[in-house]
């Protein structure tokens, strides 16, 4: 038996395999899309009470956002928010849409830019649904300063630094990815081809 | 590369070779269904190594199916984590219907099987899968030169079987 004999009868001998078709093909990506760990969720937030010595002076564009609060951040923001909060604390903001798996120029990443470049957070409303979410709730901010202190109790040696509660920034965040989404399902494009990343600081100092 | 490209690199890397990587997993597992179990874990050991994933396509393809390959030699000795969506790619395998195998084929599997652990699954590698001899080295954690010998000596193991062993006695 000649080699290209044998390399043919060996090739022809692998075992069968389900038949790839689309019902498979989905099955398979479910399993990889869940696969992706937790902490890549499509929307992050993260509001820090880190004292910051900075102010903004108005505006929403990134151009306004100052350079300490963009080394803070860690990125440039796409647009960047500011207000005075329940307790007289300064709050300021940057939030930035990311590609989730997608090239910079897909086309439901792009939608979902250009929708959020149109937001203006000055005359922004934020819908009942977000306002009276549980996760806002004073309910739900005791519940979680519980947890910290239970936390901290138990690790004296590296307590946890609990954010200042700022609900006002987090449902401006919210009701913001909410309008993208809904905005790119009217669209019949794909909302999970994006993230929106926000982290925020309020300062006393700069009250 | 800040974690975000890592990241969205190895969701790319995966979704190139899932396929791929079920067919392997598909035609050394029985039941066939339970190549989704270890499907999913290879993925989930492979996010928890993301920053170890080759940068090129090639050298992440070796690396997903090493990871494969461990997952599978230690199917029976480790509890394996589930996703949901494991649980579709199970009934989806089990619905599927395969081909018949032709008889030829099942003679010349049956051969392969006779072969040494380490010989079969180099052959297996290399017919099956399609990867060069030195990938399938690579991937087996073996030299190159000790996976050329290897072949040789599998080859003619498989020259000899299938020469003097008729079809009909094998299957």
């Amino acid at each position: 038996m000649d080699e290209e004999e044998l390399f043919g009868r060996l090739a022809n001998s692998a075992p069968s395999v389900a038949p790839r078709d689309d019902r498979l093909g989905i099955a398979i990506d479910q399993v990889v899309t869940e696969s992706r760990p937790v902490h890549r969720q499509r929307k992050r937030l993260f509001v820090a009470g880190a004292t910051l010595s900075v102010m903004l002076v108005g505006g929403t564009s990134a151009a306004l956002a100052s350079q300490p609060l963009l080394e803070w951040l860690g990125f440039a923001p796409d647009q960047s928010i500011q207000h005075v909060n329940a307790n007289g604390d300064y709050c300021a903001a940057g939030m930035i849409v990311r590609p989730e798996g997608v090239p910079n120029d897909d086309a439901s990443f792009l939608a979902a830019k250009d929708i959020f470049l149109g937001i203006d957070f000055n005359t922004l409303k934020i819908p009942d649904a977000i306002r009276n979410d549980y996760k806002y709730s004073a309910a739900a901010a005791s519940a979680k300063a519980e947890e910290i202190a239970e936390y901290n109790a138990a690790h004296p040696e590296a307590t946890l630094q609990p954010a200042l509660p700022d609900p006002e920034t987090d449902m401006l965040i919210d009701t913001a990815y909410t309008l993208m989404t809904d905005g790119l399902k009217a669209r019949g494009l794909d909302v999970g081809h994006f993230s929106l990343e926000g982290a925020g600081t309020c300062d006393e100092v700069s009250r | 590369m800040t974690r975000a490209d890592r990241e969205n690199h190895l969701e790319t890397l995966i979704r190139a070779n899932a396929s791929d990587l079920l067919a392997y997993l598909e035609r050394r597992i029985d039941p066939r269904a339970d190549a989704a179990d270890v499907l999913s874990e290879t993925f989930i050991i492979a996010w928890k190594k993301a920053g170890k994933a080759p940068s090129d396509e090639i050298g992440g393809r070796m690396w997903l199916f090493t990871i494969a390959r461990n997952v599978l030699l230690n199917a029976r000795r480790t509890a394996r984590r589930r996703l949901a969506a494991t649980d579709r790619l199970r009934w989806e395998l089990e619905q599927s219907q395969t081909g018949t195998d032709l008889s030829d084929a099942t003679a010349v599997r049956a051969a392969v099987g006779k072969l040494p652990a380490d010989l079969r699954e180099l052959i297996e590698l290399v017919h099956w899968e399609g990867f060069s001899l030195v990938e399938a080295a690579q991937i087996t954690g073996i030299t190159a030169s000790t996976a050329r010998s290897r072949y040789a000596s599998a080859k003619g193991r498989l020259r000899t079987a299938l020469a003097f062993a008729p079809e009909e006695s094998l299957s």
